[in-house]
């Protein structure tokens, strides 16, 4: 696999923007902040759909994840950056979030043990690229068909060992772990937390700090979330023979 | 740079990985999976299936057939315990529990004889329960090997109080050129172990040398002994001894004490041989002693006495108040021997088994007091009375140990 050099990379962002401005409509704004925006674009010649991200912040996880491909994880078509700016675009997953199915109903134990695995899946790929997400939520999950699909990589960062704490504080308040919040460097056992809070959700619908899943699913939970990261799986791996 | 989108021919920049104009990717992306879940438990799976087959292969080793292949002793254990099996030929020595790994036999080269094997069951150092034991057994039987031409017969196993304790005995059947065998016990269990004895069983041809009155003076009691003693001194043991007698009356006894001799009477016309003393057969020697067509013509007294085996033809016993008498350790075959006018013709007085009891076919028992007195005899292996005639006696047989007998062919006039 090769990596665009910087240079290449302000060339393809540039070449992005102006790219999508001719090829293709927006046809929704699915989120706007002052990091940036998400928007859905449709292809004007052939009406293919995609993604198209463009925020302040980091693209490393994106343009390693240029490379690969994951049932569970967006395809990603391109990965730009220029001036602190990244342009991304990535597969459009058609389906219902886990947010919006976790409005209706709770999720059966084993529906919630599938899910995920297939989340612990997609994590698997990030981790071995050396990514974290930093950011796992119902509102990042998109179940199609029967694979449930983990998204939003804004917030996902590149784990690196000579940092002692996160310079930002990233995530999203409850699903995030506690180290995510400055206390101490994130790795992949950050995930292992938010995909803990996020089973305990699908079983409960509720925090675990609120209301612990019964059962073996629970004490998976309670592990996943422990604060002490150590005392966590120390790897998704470990989290998929649990379950 | 640039170049073109390998699907819809657009102009692409040289690093673009995605053509805006057909959005299809321009790189190969390399599919990632997580290791399979079911490593782990594949790995749990197969460490438990290899325990599982070393617990199988445990219990298969523990439970498996086995053979035990000792000597003339094995120590064989099943649900019940632990068997001592034990082989040899000598029911005293079965009774001590020895086991007799090797035995040697001396024989004539033209001559034929009969030893038994025997094998003895033994539990917590008593006799086992025989029944019981046999009742695991599926087959026994007793092969010699290499046995060229058939040198040893076997019979079928059996068993014989004659030879207790021993559980099983076979006769086995053997001349003096059968050489050296090893006689192998095999007992096949019906759980498919299998245990196997031997011990070696050797014949050694023996050498004879022959005496004639014209080798050696013999013509009165004191020849024979001065003849005995030479003997004694010159002849090796293993050498067996005929002497044949002239046709002479020997006047007083005569013990053979420390060697067998066999003694032929004469047979040439010229008259008999006759002993007038008694003739005391005394050997340790496990030779039997033969003697064939001999008068002992008494007046009192006891015409043969043997502690030891002997086997008597064609003699005729008379005028004695004993005819012929087994003592002690001894046993005598008759064949075809007349007792007449005697006390008793012939009398059992023996505590000690003995591997062989002929009985008396073709003898004649006249005129004596009594014929065949029982007075100790253990066993009770039938005695071969066909053609046994019973004529004039007081008393025919006088048994009353009650020992077994056969009369279906004995003849009572």
């Amino acid at each position: 696999m090769r990596s665009a050099y910087p240079g290449e990379v302000r060339i393809i962002y540039s070449y992005l923007l102006s790219s999508i401005e001719e090829e293709y409509i927006t046809l929704k704004t699915l989120k706007n902040s002052e990091r940036g925006c998400v928007s859905l674009l449709q292809n004007r010649q052939n009406g293919t759909r995609l993604i198209f991200r463009h925020y302040r912040g980091n693209g490393e996880v994106y343009r390693k994840l240029l490379h690969v491909s994951c049932p569970n994880l967006p395809q990603i078509m391109e990965a730009a950056e220029s001036g602190g700016m990244v342009a991304v675009l990535e597969e459009y997953i058609q389906g219902d979030s886990l947010a919006f199915l976790l409005e209706g109903a709770l999720f059966t134990p084993e529906e919630a043990r599938r899910i995920t695995l297939q989340l612990c899946s997609a994590l698997w790929v990030l981790h071995s690229l050396g990514a974290v997400h930093r950011d796992i939520k119902p509102e990042n999950v998109i179940i199609r068909g029967s694979q449930a699909v983990l998204i939003d990589f804004d917030a996902s960062r590149i784990f690196k060992n000579e940092s002692s704490a996160d310079t930002q504080i990233l995530g999203t308040t409850g699903y995030a772990a506690p180290e995510q919040y400055g206390i101490a460097q994130t790795d992949q056992r950050a995930d292992i937390y938010s995909v803990g809070v996020l089973l305990n959700i699908m079983l409960t619908g509720k925090h675990p700090s609120r209301e612990l899943a019964p059962g073996r699913l629970g004490r998976i939970v309670q592990k996943c979330t422990m604060v002490n990261p150590k005392k966590r799986y120390k790897n998704v791996r470990d989290l998929m023979e649990a379950l | 740079m640039s170049k073109k989108c390998v699907h819809c021919g657009a102009e692409l920049p040289e690093e673009a990985a995605f053509c805006p104009h057909c959005a299809q990717s321009q790189i190969e992306k390399v599919e990632i999976k997580p290791p399979r879940r079911w490593r782990k438990k594949a790995m749990i799976a197969s460490v438990c299936t290899l325990l599982g087959t070393f617990v199988l292969l445990a219990v298969f080793l523990y439970h498996r057939p086995v053979t035990l292949e000792g000597g003339a002793r094995v120590v064989y254990t099943d649900k019940d315990g632990e068997y001592e099996l034990i082989i040899g030929s000598d029911s005293s020595n079965l009774a001590n529990r020895a086991p007799e790994e090797y035995r040697s036999i001396s024989l004539p080269a033209d001559d034929a004889s009969c030893l038994p094997a025997l094998l003895g069951v033994f539990q917590n150092g008593e006799l086992a329960d025989v029944e019981h034991f046999f009742a695991k057994v599926e087959s026994c039987m007793l092969e010699a090997f290499p046995n060229e031409n058939g040198a040893l017969q076997i019979s079928d196993p059996i068993y014989s109080d004659v030879f207790a304790p021993s559980a099983r005995e076979c006769d086995v059947f053997f001349t003096g050129t059968s050489g050296t065998n090893q006689l192998a016990w095999t007992l096949k269990m019906k759980n498919g172990d299998t245990i196997r004895l031997s011990e070696t069983f050797e014949v050694m041809t023996l050498v004879h040398q022959v005496f004639t009155p014209e080798d050696a003076p013999m013509e009165t009691i004191e020849d024979l002994k001065a003849l005995l003693n030479r003997i004694d001194g010159e002849v090796p043991a293993d050498t067996i001894v005929d002497i044949y007698l002239p046709a002479v009356t020997y006047d007083g006894g005569l013990t053979m004490a420390s060697r067998a001799v066999n003694l032929y009477g004469c047979t040439d016309g010229s008259g008999r041989t006759c002993f007038t003393g008694t003739l005391s057969i005394r050997t340790d020697s496990p030779s039997l002693v033969t003697l064939c067509d001999l008068d002992f013509l008494g007046s009192g007294g006891t015409g043969l006495s043997s502690s030891a085996s002997a086997m008597i033809f064609g003699c005729t016993f008379s005028g004695w108040d004993t005819g012929a008498e087994v003592a002690d350790g001894g046993m005598i075959g008759v064949e075809n021997c007349v007792f007449q006018n005697n006390g008793t013709g012939f009398r059992y007085d023996t505590a000690n088994f003995s591997f062989f009891k002929s009985g008396f076919p073709d003898c004649i028992f006249e005129n004596n007091g009594t014929g065949v007195q029982f007075a100790r005899l253990p066993g009770s292996m039938p005695l071969d009375f066909s053609y046994t005639v019973f004529s004039g006696n007081e008393i025919d047989i006088d048994n009353p140990i009650d020992y077994p007998l056969d009369l279906s062919d004995a003849l009572f006039q």
